[in-house]
């Protein structure tokens, strides 16, 4: 054989989009927030540089997506559970928290949603992880 | 579900990584329909059955649960 491992190739096609848009965000992340806290901006400008980050976030998640559609079948089971249990508790416990701020027992800081997406990531992750090992 | 891939690659003197890389699948995949772990879908079982050049139901049978 030509010694061409095809997961291995997948993984390398998948660094190859996920870390410069990785990069992206660490690059925008800080620009963004130093614009916001230094430059008076006008509300329109605000939103844009605000979402700024967002842009190359998107293209990670889309690394992320186009990796998952790559992989063959038992790999996409495997993440296919996973991302079942994290949108699970990811989903049960912002729900959950939603009800306790509604009645003030939490507090509700306004970047509260920012952390929802890297405990999704984080989760996922994880999940992803241990369910992989039960097929080894 | 039971079955011969194992064995089948063995005769061929094959490894793990040259089976998952000829059937267009993860190392980890072969691995784990070797060991019962997951049961392939119709068309990855015909796609082994093929390339050992054998009918399917001479390299998967159903296990007690079927």
């Amino acid at each position: 054989m030509s010694g061409r491992d095809p997961n291995r190739m997948l993984q390398r096609r998948y660094l190859r989009e996920f870390l410069p848009a990785m990069l992206g965000y660490v690059f925008v992340l800080p620009i963004s927030i130093i614009l916001l806290l230094r430059v008076d901006l006008p509300t329109g400008w605000k939103v844009v540089v605000a979402l700024l980050p967002v842009l190359p976030m998107a293209f990670v998640v889309r690394a992320m997506l186009r990796h998952m559609l790559r992989q063959d079948e038992l790999q996409q089971r495997i993440e296919l559970q996973a991302v079942a249990i994290t949108c699970a508790v990811i989903g049960l416990a912002s729900f959950s928290l939603g009800f306790l701020q509604n009645v003030r027992v939490l507090p509700s800081p306004p970047w509260a949603m920012l952390w929802v997406l890297p405990l999704m990531i984080g989760l996922y992750g994880m999940v992803r992880f241990l369910l992989a090992r039960r097929y080894r | 579900m039971n079955n011969q891939v194992r064995e089948l690659r063995g005769e061929q003197g094959w490894s793990q990584a040259d089976l998952a890389e000829r059937l267009e699948v993860s190392r980890q995949t072969v691995n784990a329909i070797e060991t019962g772990k997951y049961d392939p879908s119709l068309p990855l079982a015909f796609k082994i059955a093929k390339l050992f050049g054998r009918p399917i139901e001479s390299i998967f049978e159903p296990g007690s649960d079927a």
